[in-house]
């Protein structure tokens, strides 16, 4: 693990986190052994199949798992509250506390991909973004009002006074997106974790969303953390990626370097497996053979190597450490050990 | 694949307006013009893709030439036995018989498989409604469409669930293919898999294309999915085609402006090529009640007066490249 420099404030760091599920089938390991740190303004990409744990890192961090299933079993969130203390350590919260309470929305916000499930239908959308302000932010009920249609205004509604009065299904999808990011930005967040916002929107919504969600970055300079499958917004918006695979991260960079030299033969797959716009070249497409194995039995080692088109090892079926390469550039993989 | 192939399909003026009902004697209030005057057409052996936002028609537009749904009006004319015959006018009885010509590959690979079937069930299906095999024959002809798919041939009574994501969707395609068809109107095929899985299903698609020279109607919405298998490219916007060409044309040199933005707006594999992106303000408007003149001009960035009152025609620029724009000639727009 990298040591953090004296000036080098993060605003989470995640240390070796492992999050289990207990089902009648057996243990998921979901998130095994995740390691990432986000930077004051800095958009984090996390980038994964299904399956591979992107989703339930976030959730994690939030501790909006359910408390029956699931356990962090292992491992340390630190989340700097800027308030000169030393950073909390989110594993250790209780996740109905009034503490979690006062950070989730507050100063960690969330975007959900679907916002037709992740909004209720039988509040108005200013109603449900006043609440979270109400709730944070002692400015009163009329304050909380006026605050929530400012930012419907501030994300590109029209006339925001009028949609304040409106439900979830009068909205469109791009339109319920974006007041589901005023309601995530209402309280200007230090962090807000993205899971696949434009995943359900169409291209020219989802470029309105990106633009959105950069200019509101560069004004009110909080740090993202985005998930998605989808490589093109990643290449767009983040300026580090983490990509994982069955639960652990595989490789980490800065962007240009996962997609100008990647060198897990996961990342090099699937940048090889998706066509890339405007290549006029119309060559045949390099699948990754083989399919995400089925999650109670996930290969020991490295998870990826059953289905790993590089020359195997013996030594690929034991523990890899997550190596630095160069600065700034890890990966797990016995090719660079 | 140019000229000299023939005309496998061709579509004109194809419209379904879907009624929209209102109140306790739901009385017809008006109609979603879903589909809204399509022309088009396909050759033999080559891919057209249509792409375009939801709700813009273009999975309509495939139901409407497979007759899974009858059209409002207009004309779907399929070669058959070398001659084109209007399927939206064949009787129902004969529809049958065209699906031996016909099929379709679905989106979703978890709905579209019964779940009570094995996939010898599901696969044989087809072979044993148009009694064209039985017994042992059936057997061994479902075994060779799972090997042409790259399924075992083992698997063939285990049922959907067993599968995986990308396995269903090669059941699905062993399904379409067992009656061998001309023509495969593949609906969005692949969005509904992971990353790693959909390039095994578009090679696939094209290994397969090759082998039975089938003849697709490619519908995505993923830009680069549809670059990347199609000869020819045809764009919907609310329920009409607004542009069709070759895939290298309509990328490099769009002549419709919401090609253009649409190209524009798709985020780049590569972090070092920054775009130079067209926001189309608003939303899609209601299909129920499009525009006039042009349907696209409240979001164009071009429009004149003349876009406000005139529906543009459908015209060929020369080359094939097709466009529905008063404009055309005259704008130099931005393409890859």
């Amino acid at each position: 693990m990298s040591t953090v420099s004296s000036n080098q404030r993060y605003i989470v760091q995640v240390e070796d986190l492992k999050t289990y599920f207990y089902t009648l089938d057996g243990v998921v390991r979901a998130v095994d052994g995740v390691s990432l740190q986000i930077k004051p303004g800095e958009t984090l990409g996390l980038v994964g199949e299904s399956g591979s744990g992107k989703s339930v890192t976030a959730l994690s961090i939030l501790r909006l798992l359910p408390v029956r299933t699931s356990r962090i079993v292992q491992g340390k969130i630190l989340f700097d509250r800027g308030d000169g203390r030393p950073p909390l350590d989110l594993t250790t919260v209780d996740p109905n506390g009034d503490l979690i309470r006062s950070i989730r929305g507050n100063e960690i916000a969330m975007i959900f991909q679907e916002p037709l499930t992740s909004l209720s239908p039988v509040h108005t959308v200013g109603e449900q973004i006043a609440e979270a302000v109400e709730l944070h932010q002692k400015i009163g009920k009329k304050g909380a009002r006026k605050r929530a249609i400012e930012m419907l205004e501030q994300v590109g509604i029209a006339m925001p006074e009028q949609r304040f009065h409106e439900y979830p299904h009068q909205l469109s999808g791009g339109m319920r997106q974006r007041a589901m990011i005023a309601m995530a930005l209402s309280c200007h967040p230090s962090l807000l974790i993205a899971d696949e916002p434009t995943t359900a929107l169409d291209v020219t919504i989802q470029a309105q969303i990106l633009e959105l969600m950069k200019s509101l970055q560069d004004e009110l300079g909080m740090a993202i953390l985005m998930i998605t499958h989808n490589l093109g917004v990643i290449a767009e918006m983040a300026d580090r990626v983490d990509v994982m695979y069955m639960g652990k991260l595989v490789e980490s960079s800065d962007v240009r370097t996962i997609f100008h030299c990647p060198l897990h033969p996961y990342t090099v797959g699937l940048l090889h497996s998706i066509p890339h716009l405007g290549r006029r070249v119309k060559e045949r497409l390099t699948p990754i053979p083989g399919t995400v194995p089925d999650p109670f039995s996930v290969p020991k080692g490295c998870a990826f190597y059953p289905r790993c088109p590089v020359q195997k090892k013996s030594a690929c079926e034991e523990d890899i450490p997550l190596v630095e390469v160069e600065p700034g550039h890890k990966v797990r993989c016995t090719l660079y050990l | 694949m140019e000229q000299e192939n023939s005309i496998l399909l061709e579509v004109r003026n194809l419209k379904k307006y879907f009624p929209v009902q209102r109140g306790f004697f739901r009385r017809v209030a008006g109609y979603v013009r879903a589909v809204d005057g399509v022309s088009f057409f396909i050759r033999e052996g080559e891919t057209l893709g249509l792409v375009g936002e939801s709700g813009c028609g273009k999975t309509t537009t495939g139901r409407l030439i497979l007759r899974a749904i009858e059209p409002t009006e207009g004309e779907v004319l399929f070669r058959r036995n070398g001659e084109m015959v209007n399927i939206a006018q064949i009787p129902r009885k004969e529809i049958k018989a065209l699906r031996r010509e016909m099929q379709i590959i679905f989106q979703d690979p978890f709905s579209s498989l019964n779940p009570r079937m094995t996939v010898m069930d599901i696969v044989g299906e087809p072979l044993l409604i148009h009694g064209i095999a039985r017994g042992a024959e059936l057997k061994s002809q479902v075994r060779e469409l799972l090997e042409a798919v790259g399924l075992k041939a083992q698997h063939m009574n285990r049922y959907p669930y067993a599968f995986s994501g990308g396995q269903r969707q090669r059941i699905g395609i062993a399904r379409a293919l067992a009656l061998r068809p001309k023509l495969i109107v593949a609906d969005e095929p692949v969005s509904a898999l992971d990353v790693s899985v959909q390039a095994q299903v578009l090679n696939l698609l094209r290994d397969l294309q090759q082998e039975f020279g089938l003849t697709y109607l490619f519908i995505a919405h993923d830009l680069a999915v549809v670059e990347h298998i199609s000869d020819r490219v045809a764009v919907m916007y609310l329920g009409n085609i607004v542009e069709m060409a070759t895939a290298e044309k309509l990328y490099a040199n769009p002549k419709h402006p919401y090609t253009e933005a649409l190209l524009s707006a798709v985020p780049r594999t590569d972090p070092d090529r920054v775009t130079r992106r067209i926001l189309l303000p608003g939303d899609v408007p209601n299909p129920a009640a499009p525009p006039p003149g042009c349907k696209f001009h409240p979001r164009c960035r071009y429009a004149r007066d003349i876009c406000r009152v005139n529906i543009p025609v459908w015209h060929d620029l020369g080359d094939d490249h097709w466009v529905a724009c008063h404009l055309a000639n005259e704008l130099h727009l931005a393409g890859i």
